[in-house]
Formats: structure tokens, sequence, C-alpha cells
């Protein structure tokens, strides 16, 4: 469980971060907090040649506010930063209850935001330690051909658990990625693919630099389930938005996170409930429509049926929720 | 008295809170190297050939060895119990070329550094044959599955059997027959410092053994047998203290003896710690399957219990052939009937071994009779406490388990009524009742009438203990024993048995943190509750001698007779007269002082008679094996929809004969619900079905309640029977607090939600299946 042998490198400013990347493409692992990345290193998930930190990037660490009212959050922001941030949390305070809720007070001091958004996808046959790793057959993640949560699938099922993007899909935040060239504005709600492997549309000489928030004067409620309340990953979380007062919900979105190797956008039961609004009865149909927009199910970490079950409960409290707002 | 029942502070706080050097994770010596084992990640398999040339080559590497390079003399690993009675399989090796679960060591390897130890470990080839595996004990035990070891036939370890009276015609007399199925988990006590030795090799077959471990001399008998030296050859080190143990440091791991032959080979000392992963897979509370079939009058009163218990021995037998007969035994004491039968399988599978864990096979008897007992109450309108009271042993009769004892202090009824009336068992709403939409709260209740005090008339387990206490000539006491504290405390209530017996104030009070077994008695481990009354005992007796020496010097000093002195706060007075006084510091250096000793005022002459150290020595077995009484009351509230479980409130109330320490018996009901809720709801040790593999070898994985899901409030109410043979009256303590939360929640999430859930650990999937949500 020791570190593999790499170089580790520290940059002061964006441009030798993005430099460096340049150079070492692949070989590199950005560190940020480095509370997923460096563990996931000793576990030998991946040895990068390079583990290069950007912890001393001072121009990563700022909250700006935007001139029309929304903000831009650098990357290298920590997460307590965000929990602690008065116009984090007037303006978007679903968004800070997701902060809030990611592992504990201790991890929140040192992780980031862009951490938490690039989170690699977690699956427990392969986040075990490269021992053990040896008793399983090799799968996607360790250049097999194969995935051992569903044994027939072309794709890696691992599972992304981070929180924080889920609020931050519904308000239609805007990611800036950057190399050493070009920078581009990508919604964050295109930025994840539905592969547990290649899980980001990110490049690997790019890094994901800024978070725009545009504003949102709408409702919004972030919920999350965890097999215990303190320093877990979520087993089934949801960020909702309603536009409009009380039953009347003219615009709504609605993203589930960590049932799959991407968040999920709920389309249908959304359409619903802004059709129809938030009555008892719509919030039921919505919820009656959920199980369809999930897709394939499996029963890592938790079994494919409570997942389902969850996703349900969730999005009837949401829309409850967002009803009471 | 003055010292006992007093909350005085931990001597060894600020040193652990400081860094704690004296764990014996931080434990280093000059030149030694850094040991790792290559472990097989194949559950069942034939070592057909290794090649370590490779690592052997790696610079740094000092030492590899392999299963051709240890000795291949079988052993049982467990602590208590001394090898050559033969009383447990001897089914262990070192290293072997057959493998039998994934992560069994395969080769070692000591190097300069842990980092180029695992390196070398990635250059060692090892040729496996994959052979068929079986990890479920029931499908073990039919024909045709693969045979773990020779003599155990359908890998049966051992099928120990209990019958008394006659079990049919108690059925017969039955009125109604309540049958069930309950099912408990892999579970690891999750100590927070990890195994971890350092061994030297001295010359002449001679080891020094410094370890994270729960007995001295277990260890120094197991490694002296695995290696085929005489005992003495083998010195173990007493560490001050050691992060947590729980019963999962009751037995030698492969890393002591494999530790100590990498010193031999390399001379040099040889330091091994486990990953995280790899305590995890090393000992575990077995996995139980216990089926009840009870016989009860219309008013509750037993007329049959049967029981069969089907245990997952793992790859070898250790502990878990002697968990099945605890486990055995704790069911059968619990309550008195008069026909009964239990019968048990202890069974081998390629599953990892299991080990010794807090309760030591009475989570999962209290676990079912608790929950099948709530069951018969709900099911015939009886009343809980009632129930038991009727039904539960009684002051004065005799021992269930070890014949010629009588049970001299049982506070069993008021135990049952203080903790009933604290969490308002009678105001309880009836099943489902209470609460609205999909939050549900209940409150449920568990008895544990019976357990030990250690482990006087268990056949072939140690039960005795010493203690060498000697006084300073400034009046301060050294207090010396075998007992290794393994953060329950015995440090802290060991020097208050010996305060007050003495007469001497906490201040003056020191344990010696430097023996060895070559320098203090004999004592049996530190498990089983066993310390405060079996050592306690012992150091009492030890501190008894020293006072009866001091007297007698005080008594010449005093020109009193000694039978009219006491000793008070350090201060040696005539009874009554409590002016006529000396201190102890007075006594002991007139006892050390030179024969004739030149003061200020002149010579000081003393007799031959009073020379000499005031010390007292004792090695001794306790007279008895007394009962703690514990109950358990909890309130849970209930999602019905999502099936989270939530301990909002905890009563607790136990019969210990004694508090010495209340905030150190607290500490212990916290930490023990700590572990008992984590059982209940949230922890198992889970494996890759078709790898054997363990999936769940970190903190993130193998889930443990944090701070946030304790209870906000855990009411303690510490009975005390004052039992007749305890030091001061007390008894036991330890193990009871973790074995009722189990069930307490169990029943608890009945009356709740009318559900009955059987299967532990009670998630929420459990729990939403159970109330037809999924």
């Amino acid at each position: 469980m020791l570190l593999p042998d790499h170089q580790y490198l520290t940059v002061d400013s964006l441009s030798d971060c993005l430099k460096a990347l340049r150079e070492n493409g692949e070989r590199a692992q950005v560190v940020a907090g480095g509370t997923d990345v460096i563990f996931n290193m000793r576990l030998k998930l991946f040895e990068p040649d390079v583990a290069l930190s950007i912890r001393r990037v001072a121009e990563l660490q700022q909250v700006e506010e935007l001139p029309d009212g929304g903000l831009r959050i650098g990357a290298g922001c920590r997460l307590v930063d965000l929990v602690e941030h008065p116009l984090v949390n007037e303006r978007y305070p679903a968004f800070a209850d997701a902060v809030r809720a990611v592992a504990s007070a201790h991890i929140r001091n040192i992780a980031t935001l862009g951490g938490n958004i690039c989170l690699k996808t977690r699956c427990w046959y392969t986040n075990n330690s490269e021992q053990w790793r040896q008793g399983v057959k090799e799968c996607f993640k360790t250049d097999g051909e194969l995935c051992h949560v569903i044994k027939s699938s072309s794709l890696c099922h691992a599972i992304n658990n981070a929180d924080t993007p889920l609020p931050l899909i519904t308000l239609g935040a805007v990611l800036t990625l950057q190399n050493a060239d070009q920078r581009r504005e990508v919604p964050i709600a295109e930025f994840y693919r539905k592969d547990g492997m290649d899980h980001t549309v990110l490049a690997p000489d790019e890094l994901v630099t800024h978070v725009t928030l545009p504003p949102v004067a709408d409702r919004t409620v972030f919920l999350k389930i965890a097999a215990r309340q303190g320093m877990d990953f979520s087993q089934a979380a949801i960020a909702a938005r309603a536009a409009g007062t009380g039953a009347d919900a003219p615009q709504v979105s609605l993203v589930l996170g960590s049932i799959s190797m991407a968040p999920i956008q709920l389309d249908q039961p959304a359409r619903t409930v802004e059709a129809q609004g938030l009555s008892d009865e719509a919030i039921e149909q919505a919820v009656a429509q959920v199980r369809a927009e999930l897709g394939e199910l499996t029963s890592l970490y938790a079994r494919a049926s409570y997942k389902s079950h969850l996703a349900k409960v969730l999005v009837r409290r949401a829309l409850k929720a967002l009803r009471e707002m | 008295m003055s010292v006992i029942g007093k909350s005085v502070a931990r001597p060894d706080a600020l040193d652990k809170v400081t860094g704690g050097k004296a764990y014996p994770v931080n434990f280093q010596l000059p030149g030694m190297l850094h040991g790792k084992l290559l472990r097989s990640p194949y559950p069942h398999a034939k070592i057909l050939s290794i090649d370590t040339s490779a690592a052997e080559q790696l610079p740094g590497v000092k030492a590899v060895l392999t299963h051709h390079d240890v000795p291949q003399r079988k052993f049982t690993s467990v602590y208590f119990v001394p090898t050559d009675t033969k009383s447990l399989p001897q089914d262990l090796l070192i290293m072997s070329d057959h493998v039998r679960f994934a992560g069994q060591p395969v080769a070692a390897v000591a190097a300069t550094s842990a980092e180029i130890a695992e390196q070398a470990l990635e250059l060692i080839e090892v040729d496996y044959e994959d052979l068929p595996a079986v990890f479920d004990p029931e499908e073990a035990m039919q024909a045709g599955a693969p045979q773990l070891h020779d003599g155990a036939e359908n890998n049966i370890a051992v099928a120990p059997v209990m019958e008394f009276g006659d079990i049919e015609a108690g059925f017969a007399g039955a009125d109604h027959i309540f049958e069930g199925t309950y099912t408990t988990q892999r579970a690891h006590t999750c100590y927070l410092e990890p195994r971890v030795c350092v061994a030297e090799y001295n010359g002449n077959d001679g080891y020094t053994i410094n370890s994270s471990m729960q007995h001295l001399f277990g260890l120094r008998e197991k490694l002296a047998f695995a290696l085929e030296i005489p005992e003495s050859n083998v010195r173990v080190i007493k560490p001050p203290y050691i992060g947590g143990g729980f019963g999962g440091k009751l037995d030698m791991s492969y890393i002591e003896p494999v530790a100590a032959l990498l010193s031999r080979k390399s001379g040099r000392p040889v330091r091994m710690e486990h990953t995280r992963y790899e305590d995890f897979i090393t000992t575990t509370r077995n996995p139980i399957k216990v089926y009840l079939k009870t016989g009860v009058k219309k008013d509750g009163t037993f007329t049959a219990r049967y029981a069969s218990s089907i245990l997952d021995a793992g790859a070898h037998a250790t502990h878990g052939a002697e968990v099945i007969n605890v486990h055995g035994f704790a069911w059968l004491s619990s309550y008195h009937c008069e026909n009964m039968k239990w019968e048990g399988k202890s069974v081998y599978t390629n599953n990892m071994i299991g080990g010794g864990y807090r309760g030591y096979g009475a989570p999962q008897a209290c676990f079912a009779f608790e929950s099948q007992n709530d069951e018969i109450c709900e099911t015939l309108g009886l009343d809980p406490i009632e129930f038991r009271k009727k039904n539960a042993r009684q002051l004065g009769s005799a021992h269930p388990l070890v014949p010629g004892l009588t049970i001299d202090s049982y506070a069993m009824e008021e135990v049952l009524d203080r903790g009933a009336e604290a969490i308002g068992l009678a105001q309880r709403h009836p099943p489902g009742a209470n609460g609205d939409g999909t939050t549900k709260r209940g409150i449920g209740m568990a008895l544990f009438p019976f357990w030990v005090s250690g482990c006087v008339g268990f056949p072939d387990i140690y039960e005795h203990s010493g203690a060498i206490v000697k006084l300073n000539v400034d009046g301060t006491a050294d207090v010396a024993t075998a007992s290794v504290d393994i953060g329950s405390g015995q440090i802290t209530t060991l020097l208050q048995i010996a305060a007050e017996e003495l007469g001497l104030p906490m201040a003056a009070m020191r344990m010696v943190d430097t023996s060895d077994t070559t320098t203090v008695p004999f004592d049996a481990p530190t498990h089983a509750s066993r310390i405060t009354y079996g050592s306690g005992l012992a150091i009492k007796a030890a501190a008894g001698e020293a006072k009866k020496r001091l007297l007698d010097v005080a008594g010449t000093m005093l020109e009193a007779s000694p039978e009219d002195l006491e000793v008070v706060d350090g201060i040696v007075r005539v009874k009554g007269s409590p002016d006529t006084a000396l201190t102890v510091a007075d006594v002991a250096s007139r006892a050390e002082s030179p024969f004739i000793q030149f003061t200020d005022q002149g010579p000081a002459p003393t007799t031959l008679a009073e020379k000499g150290t005031i010390i007292g020595l004792s090695s001794m077995a306790p007279p008895s094996n007394p009962s703690p009484i514990a109950a358990g009351f909890v309130e849970v509230e209930v999602d019905t929809e999502t099936g989270e479980v939530k301990v909002d409130r905890v009563v607790y109330s136990h019969d210990l004969g004694r508090v010495i320490n209340p905030k150190g018996a607290e500490g212990q009901v916290e930490g023990g619900f700590q572990q008992g809720i984590g059982y209940a709801l949230m922890e198992e040790i889970q494996f890759d079905p078709d790898s054997g593999t363990c999936l769940t070898g970190c903190f993130l994985d193998y889930k443990i309640p944090t701070a946030v899901e304790m209870p906000t409030q855990i009411e303690s109410i510490f009975v005390e029977s004052n039992e007749p043979t305890g030091p001061f009256g007390a008894k036991s303590m330890s193990e009871a607090c973790v074995v009722v939360p189990a069930p307490a929640i169990a029943n608890a999430i009945y009356n709740a939600t009318g559900a009955r859930l059987k299967d532990l650990p009670i998630t929420p999937e459990r729990v939403l299946a159970a109330l037809g949500e999924l």
C-alpha cells in the first residue's frame, strides 16, 4: 500500500501547470486536494510518472462575483472555502448543501471543487490493492476486456460518486477547460460520459480551471442518501430545480447521481411536473416514470432494485421539497 | 472506599493523546529490516513452484522465505489454550504449499525498507494449481464438496452437542412452539492499531518479540511450538498498552513467526506491520447461522429449547473451533429450562479464518434468542420483562456451566426494572403505531442474562493471574503484571484495586511498563471480560501481601500490633488513635534502610526481621466465575421509505458487582454500542462470490458508525450486586455491552414497523424487503 514511484511536481501558476500537462500528457496526474488521487495511487490503480500538484496555484482559488449576479469559482477552491462562503450559500443553497455533503469536515478541509468534479469512478472490484486485484481477472480499468459488475458488458460500470456536479448541472454551470494553447467552455451537463473508464470529456493535457454559475432565482434542493451519514459516498443523490412558486413549476430540472457511471438527467419526470404542476398526483406520475430513465442498473455497492427504489424516493422528496419552498 | 468507585483519570491518557509513543506500532530497533508478505490471490490452490531468485537479487533485500524454509509443524494459533492439550484442531502452518483462502501468505521478504520489500514481492513468481473452492458452510458439508483438511470429514472441524432433560417430552408439553433461523455476518473488530511486531533473533535458537497482542504468554507458547524450540527461548516484551484488541489480537498471526524467521535468516531485527486490508482478512467474528425451536407454556414458561448452529470457520479452525462452544454456552446458560438440546458445527470453508471478537459467539446467540423471545412475547401478548424474569436464572441456584459453583450475585430483576423504567418500556406503542407518514419510531430491548468473568471451569482454557506489588521508599508503589491493557483501561482499574487494598492514593501508583515473560508471573489473556475479576483478584492479593509486610514494620516502629493498624491515603496509623501515625514512605524507608542507619539524631538501629523491600507477590486462579447481567434498551427511528434506521436513544443496564471506575465503565458501554450498532446495521466483510477476494478491505467499503450515527444519548445504569468472591465486589463488564445492541435494535425495528428482521446486518435494503417495498 505504498505509493508507486513518481515525481512530485509543484507548480505555482496556471501557465506552468498547463505547460507541464502538455509535456507529460497521460503520464501526469493532477493532484489538487489529493484525498482521492493519493489513495488510489496507493492502491496502484494508476501509477503516474508525475504527480502534478496545483495546490499553490492561487489563481485557481478565487471566488469571483460576476456583473450578472453569477459566480466564477476557481476549481482549486477547497470545499471548506465554499461551505463557508456567504455568496455561495446565499445564491446557490442546494450547491452549498451538496458541498457540505461530501465526505467529512477533515476531507473538505483539503479536497477541492475541481477534484470532486473530476472524481474518478469507483468499483469495489478494482478499487482494491494491486495484490488483491490479482485474484480477479483484469477488467477494463486494469487493461483487461471485462467488467466484473456486468460480465457481458462492453463498458466499465464503475460508479460516478461525485455529489457537487448534480446541483451544478441543474444550475446550468459551465466549466472552463484549458490546455497550453486554448480554452473551451463546456456546460457541465455535457462534461460526463456514460463510461466508467473514460468518464469525462477532459483531454489528457487539459485542466478544469473554473466553474461559472449563472444567476439563478429558482427554487433548488439537494438530497443525499448514503449507508451512513458521516464520511461516505452517496448510494443515491439528487439535485432539483424549479421555476415558479408553489405547485406551479414551468421549468424543472432533475439530476440523479451515484447510481450509474454518470449523472442522470431525468427528462420525462421533469416534463410531467412542468406540464401538470407539483401536485401529489403529478409527482407520483413523475415518480412512475423514473425507472425507465435510469437505463441498466447494476448491483455494485447496493442492489439494483434498491438503487431504483432510492431514485424514486429521491424524486418524490425533491419535488415535494421544491413545492414547499 | 477511597479509590474504588471514583472516576480517576487514566495514567496513560496524556501519553496516548500526545502521540502514544509506547504503542507497539511505534517500537523500533536500530538496524531493523521491514518484512512484507506475499499473499495468495486464490482461495484454494496448490503451489507447484515458487521462484524467488529475482527478489533475492534486488538490492536491499536481506532475506526471503517460502514454505520450504519454515518448520512444517501444525499448530493452533489461539492464545488461551495450550497447544499440547489438542482440544483445538492443529491445522495451521506458518507457510504451506496448500493455499486455503485468498490472502494466505505464500512468501515473505525482509528488506532495508518497506518499499523495497513490497517491490521484491512483485518479483516473486508463484505457479499455482487452481483447486475448486467452497465458500458456504452448508455446501461444504455436502458430499462432493472440496475437502480442506485431512481427517475433517465433510469439512466439519468440530461438532459439539449438549443435551439436558428430555427435549421431545419438553416439546410435547408445550402450548406453543416457535421456530426461526437467524443469520449473522463476518465483522471485524476494527482495532485502530494494526497488527504489528518486531522480532529479533538472539542466537542459540532464541528470539525476542515485541507485538501488538492480547497475551504475552500465549504468544510465547505458540511461537515456541511453531518454531519447535523450548518455550523459555522466546522472550515476549509487554507493551505498556496496545491500540485496541477487542479479541481481534487473541491469536498469533502469521507475522510473528515469519518476522522471527526472517530475523534469523538476515541476522537483523525485522519489523512487520499489516496494511488495513491485511487486518480485514486476518481475523473476524465468525458468521453463525442459528436455528431455534422453542416450546413454551401459555404463561411463557419454557418447556423445551432446541438450537442448532452452523459456524463458518474459514480456512483454518483456530478460534472457530472454540467460538462454537462458547456460543453454545451463551445460548444454553441464558435461560433456565429442564429440557434443552444444542448441536453445533464448525465448518471449514475457503473463506478467511475467524477469530476472537468481544462476546466470542455470544452476539450471534443473543441476537437469535432475544429476537425469538421478543416474537414469543408479541405473539402471546406477554410482558417482555415478566417473561424474562420468569425464565431467567436465580440468585443462589447452581451455576449452569461450571459444576460445583453457585450464582452468588445476580441482580437480574433490578437490571431489567431500572432499564425498562428509564426508557419507558411500559409506555411504548404497539408495533407500527408510533409515527406518521414514512417515519416510524419504536422501542426494543434485549437481555443478556448470563455470561462470564473469566474462564474458570471451562475445559483447557487458562485462568490464572499473577502480580508483583512493590513499595518504594518515597511512598509510591509499582505494580507489575503480564496482563495487557488493550484499550479498555485495565491499567487504571488494576491500579485502583491495588491502591484501595494498600491504602495509597492513586497518585502514588504506577504500572510497570517494562515487563516481559521472564520477569512477571503468568497471566491469562486480556479476554473473556476477565481482567477486573481475575487479574484484579491477583493484584489485590499481591497488594494485600505487601500491606501485611508494611504493617509488620510499622508495628515495630509504632510499638503497636499490626492488627491494630490501618493505612489511609498513604498514612499508617493506629486505629482509633489517628495521631499515632507514620507515612508509608517512613515505613518503606525504614525497611529498606541499612541495618544501622546514622541520622541527625544518631544511629537508628532496626531489627533484622523487618529488613527488606516491602513487596507482595501472587499467582492464583480466581475462586468462581460470576455472571454479569446486561440489558439493552433502544429507541429507533425507521424511515419506511428508504429503510434507514437511526438509533436515537440507548439505555444500558448492567449488574457488574461493583463499579471500579464509573467513567471507564461508561466508556466501555459507549464503545460497545458503537461496535454493536455497526454490527446490527452496517458492518460486513464481503467477498467476491467468484474469486473469494475481499471487497471491503478499507474503511470506505467496510462501514463502521461514525460520531454522526451514534445516539445522542447513552444512559448507563450500573447495578452493584456486590459479588462476594470479587475484588471489592466487582465482577465483569466489557463484552456484554456489545452483545445486546443487535437484538435490542432488531426488536425496536419490529416495534416501529411490525417487520421482523432475522439477518444481520439490518441494512436499509433488508428493512425495505421486510416491509415489502423492494
